[in-house]
């Protein structure tokens, strides 16, 4: 099927390469994203092949004129990674909403229940996937020739989601209270060692962020068995706050550290001399972060244009620089795009795919936590 | 009596009760329709609102929450934090009005505008800044306290609950008590000085028992407020374990799966209705007498102000140090951490890290005219909504005889005690309804702004029914036998007798509305009806701790200057009413 696309895309592909920018002429925004990242123009060497799409789908997006976009990244961040995408498809209006994890799914599905879109673009919607996939919203996009960017396990096999980025939900600490004798090697670790326990750790109510992948590499046995030990053994103070509000606060010390925690956050809050570090037990759980069309798009040709240029070596680049996102792009595959690759590579990893995502063992995971995250009345 | 008399008559009295059943008509519909569907909603246990089937209905919510020993055990906790925050904060605000409105305390203006100021501070903000203040671990007061050998004060605990909630009460109560004391005469208080009783002997005797409608009116209110709302439960209460019913209620609805539990979540709620219910019926109960509590006559009256003595430094210094703790010191900690690139404890390193790129960030945000813009139209539509449909209620059920006033009363008060998450589902639900029959208002700033206005009728009308209550009918009715028309009588009489209460209802409402998130984040669909409150929830939800303070800084220097200029507003016509009627 994908090889399909591919015969039928090229003449189609060569005939409207004329539309896209050439390499040559790089925005300036990605001529900025090299000299972030410390590559010369070579780099982007191929990319106008990774630009070209079906002539059809530039005229469409030209009368769409705009595209409607819910994410997680900052308004700032989005407009910065963004930047060249507007060099080269000025025609092209990103209408861009930030929301939460349960606004991306909730309301979407509400108003999609009642025949209504309300957006065309959806990224990191994997805890509400099964519903939308239940309910057949996702458009299929092996068409989008950027596809083959990617290694075949980071996208779906129907399509219906495509990986932009690699996430790295580990443990984040606080550098002046934990010391590094004191991470765990394993996960197992982390509830044999009494300073975690009391209120020392914290977690935020995301367990698909990186339970669920230990679930499925270890067992549902295991995975019940841990649960109920790292809340009654453990005893984490638990946060209804996003990851990224929870790893500020062990940022400012009120917490030795939390799970899950995003490696992109930390490394941005070091990098401005926060003191905090980012440790992944082993097995290191990996997100695909995914990138998704609803089925019934208003802007379905702007939308498509808008992800094929996400996953080239440019979108991949621009996101790497501007919002530390690991690219998953296979010409980026490279520790130096990996932030604290020290304490990633060279371990085992367990990768949340689209299989355990949908799976009934992640319903089993969820009604697990949700009554052991929900009980307890304290004092 | 003669045929165009008795014809007048008729038309007369179908006129009053068409006005009646109008409103109570249109009251009823405006809060049973999301009440059916809570009900309804707490028998499916569909995915989706919009996936409701009436031939699908279970009793499963209702056993999996009323059979679960551990929501009892909610009941200690919630009775507890309830009576505790409500003693608090109603004792404080009775002392604050008190001291503005009967005693020369220097400074009242500033008094009036500080005290609400707290309102337009989000309740998730301010339990954070004392999250800053406070942890055990981190806060820069134990910090300061552990140098001198004191504490550390644990925040995250039921007292530490109380006290937050408690503050955050003051000011409701702190508005609807201020044109009670305004208008009182101050006869009776003379005559007891007279007498020979002191100042805590009058307080106690007269004031206090002259006060006692509205004053159980508006303990009964503050119970509702610190039963429903979830954010000072929800980030204090949480890490410590410590469950209210209201954060029970958000945690089922915000399980791992990113679809609530909506079933559930309205199963639970059910107690909020009883309570809500009940606590109506009480207050009904205390206003039942109302000639016992005329304050207001025919007879002219000056507010009478008790001189203090040097005792006023002292009362002032009370008052700062109560604007302290509910809002200077949550500001400083919020403007601290607008500047910081990263959250730490004050110290001369971070001082100099400090930078101005969270707020140079908020203008560079393509939605912020957008947000402010939504905002604006939606407070103000709420603001006028409330006040307009929360007086013409009180009418009804403080001066007329309508069969069905104290009915209307109830519907008015029931709102309140449904925690604004639920609700809001609630009206997600009627709105998506609406939709199949071609009313198109969901995921508009009318939809929010309705959900709102229901749900601050029951603040609006207890307001108005406390005020209305104390001006007496003499007044109404020497207009009328004067040849005053209803209408002329309304402006003339009662316009500028209400206008202080009109104000500070139409005040509470915009600063609640502002900084509420509950039901706009059930109601809120994409940048067509985005307001601040969703703003700042998203980026504090995303740990963009920082450019929230830079919101909430900007925020509340900019409701402090409003609750100025309206103070001043206020104050300036009153003096011409009374310099009018002199």
């Amino acid at each position: 099927m994908r090889m399909t696309w591919k015969l039928f895309g090229l003449p189609v592909m060569a005939f409207a390469m004329a539309h896209g920018a050439a390499a040559a002429d790089l925005p300036k925004a990605s001529q900025k994203a090299l000299a972030d990242a410390k590559l010369d123009a070579s780099f982007f060497n191929g990319l106008d092949a990774e630009l070209a799409v079906p002539k059809a789908w530039l005229d469409g997006a030209a009368k769409e004129k705009e595209v409607v976009i819910l994410g997680t990244w900052d308004d700032r961040q989005f407009n910065a990674m963004t930047a060249p995408f507007r060099e080269r498809y000025p025609f092209i209006n990103l209408r861009y909403n930030r929301s939460s994890t349960a606004a991306r799914g909730m309301r979407v599905l509400v108003a999609l229940s009642e025949g209504r879109v309300i957006a065309d673009v959806l990224v990191s919607i994997a805890d509400a996937m099964f519903q939308f996939n239940k309910m057949k919203a996702l458009a299929d996009l092996r068409d989008v020739p950027g596809i083959k960017n990617l290694r075949s396990e980071y996208y779906a096999s129907d399509g219906t989601w495509i990986g932009f980025k690699l996430s790295y939900r580990c443990l984040a600490y606080h550098t002046g209270k934990v010391k590094k004798e004191d991470l765990p090697a394993t996960w197992d670790d982390l509830l044999k060692n009494p300073r975690w326990r009391g209120g020392n750790m914290a977690v935020s109510n995301h367990p698909n962020a990186w339970l669920l992948a230990l679930w499925g590499h270890h067992g549902e046995k295991w995975g019940v068995d841990y649960t109920r030990r790292l809340f009654e053994e453990l005893q984490p103070q638990r946060r209804k706050e996003g990851m990224t509000a929870v790893t500020a606060l062990t940022v400012a010390g009120e917490f030795d550290a939390n799970i899950p925690a995003p490696e992109w956050r930390v490394a941005q809050s070091a990098s401005k001399g926060a003191p905090v570090g980012y440790h992944c037990p082993s097995p290191v759980p990996i997100n695909l972060s995914q990138i998704v069309m609803l089925e019934k798009a208003t802007n379905k040709n702007g939308a498509r244009v808008f992800i094929n240029w996400m996953l080239s070596r440019e979108g991949q680049l621009v996101q790497y620089t501007e919002t530390d996102a690991v690219p998953i792009h296979s010409a980026l595959e490279s520790p130096q795009f990996i932030p604290f690759a020290d304490t990633i590579i060279g371990k085992p990893s367990v990768v949340r795919d689209d299989a355990l995502l949908g799976s009934e063992l992640n319903e089993r995971m969820v009604a697990l936590w949700d009554s052991l995250w929900t009980g307890g009345t304290g004092k | 009596m003669s045929g165009s008399a008795l014809g007048y008559a008729r038309s007369a009295f179908f006129r009053e009760n068409l006005w009646h059943w109008s409103v109570f008509v249109v009251v009823g519909l405006a809060v049973l329709t999301p009440l059916v569907f809570l009900v309804l909603g707490s028998f499916s246990v569909a995915d989706l609102p919009t996936q409701f089937n009436i031939a699908e209905l279970t009793f499963a919510n209702y056993s999996k929450v009323w059979l679960d020993r551990e929501t009892y055990e909610l009941f200690y906790n919630t009775f507890v934090y309830v009576t505790g925050a409500t003693a608090f904060g109603i004792t404080m605000a009775v002392v604050l009005a008190w001291l503005v409105e009967r005693t020369n305390i220097p400074g009242k203006i500033w008094i009036y505008a500080g005290v609400p100021l707290t309102l337009a501070m989000p309740g998730m903000l301010q339990a954070m800044a004392y999250v800053l203040l406070l942890s055990p671990r981190i806060g820069y007061l134990n910090d300061a306290l552990g140098a001198l050998g004191i504490g550390p004060i644990d925040i995250y605990s039921l007292g530490g609950m109380i006290f937050i909630e408690g503050l955050r009460l003051v000011p409701t109560a702190f508005l609807m008590l201020v044109p009670l004391l305004r208008a009182m005469d101050p006869a009776l208080e003379e005559a007891a000085s007279m007498s020979g009783a002191g100042p805590r002997r009058t307080l106690s005797r007269i004031t206090m028992k002259l006060m006692l409608p509205g004053l159980l009116a508006i303990m009964i209110y503050q119970c509702m407020t610190a039963l429903e709302v979830f954010e000072v439960p929800g980030i204090l209460g949480l890490p410590a374990g410590i469950y209210v019913f209201s954060t029970k209620i958000y945690s089922i609805m915000h399980s791992a799966s990113v679809l609530p539990a909506y079933g559930q979540a309205n199963a639970l709620a059910m107690i909020y209705v009883v309570i809500a219910i009940g606590g109506t019926w009480l207050y009904a109960k205390v206003i039942s007498k109302s000639e016992r509590f005329t304050i207001i006559t025919g007879k002219g009256y000056r507010p009478r102000e008790l001189d203090l003595g040097n005792w006023r430094w002292v009362a002032l210094g009370g008052v700062f140090l109560f604007l302290t703790f509910s809002i200077i010191l949550p500001f400083l900690v919020l403007a601290y951490v607008s500047f910081l690139p990263f959250l730490q404890s004050p110290s001369l390193a971070a001082f100099k890290m400090m930078t101005v790129d969270h707020y140079v960030g908020l203008w560079e945000t393509p939605l912020i005219g957008r947000v402010l813009r939504n905002t604006i139209y939606m407070v103000v539509i709420t603001s006028t909504m409330t006040v307009v449909i929360s007086f013409l209620i009180s009418l009804v059920i403080v001066r007329s005889k309508f069969w069905g006033r104290r009915i209307l009363d109830q519907l008015a008060f029931i709102p309140h005690a449904i925690p604004g998450i639920v609700m809001g589902l609630a009206f997600l639900w009627v709105f998506l309804q609406g939709t199949k029959y071609g009313i198109n208002i969901h995921g508009g700033i009318w939809a929010m702004s309705i959900a709102f206005a229901v749900g601050f009728m029951a603040y609006g009308t207890r307001s108005m029914n406390a005020a209305i209550l104390q001006i007496h009918k003499d007044l109404e009715e020497a207009a009328q036998t004067s040849g005053a028309t209803h209408w002329r009588t309304m402006w003339r009489i009662f316009y500028p007798l209400m206008l202080p209460t009109f104000i500070g209802v139409w005040v509470w409402t915009m600063l609640h509305s502002i900084r509420i998130a509950g039901k706009p984040l059930l109601l809120y669909e994409g940048s067509e009806n985005q307001v601040l409150a969703i703003l700042i929830w998203n980026m504090w939800d995303e740990g963009n701790i920082e450019a929230v303070g830079a919101i909430g800084t900007l925020l509340i220097l900019f409701l402090l200057l409003v609750t100025l200029s309206l103070r001043l507003f206020g104050f300036g016509r009153g003096a011409a009413v009374q310099k009018s009627s002199n």
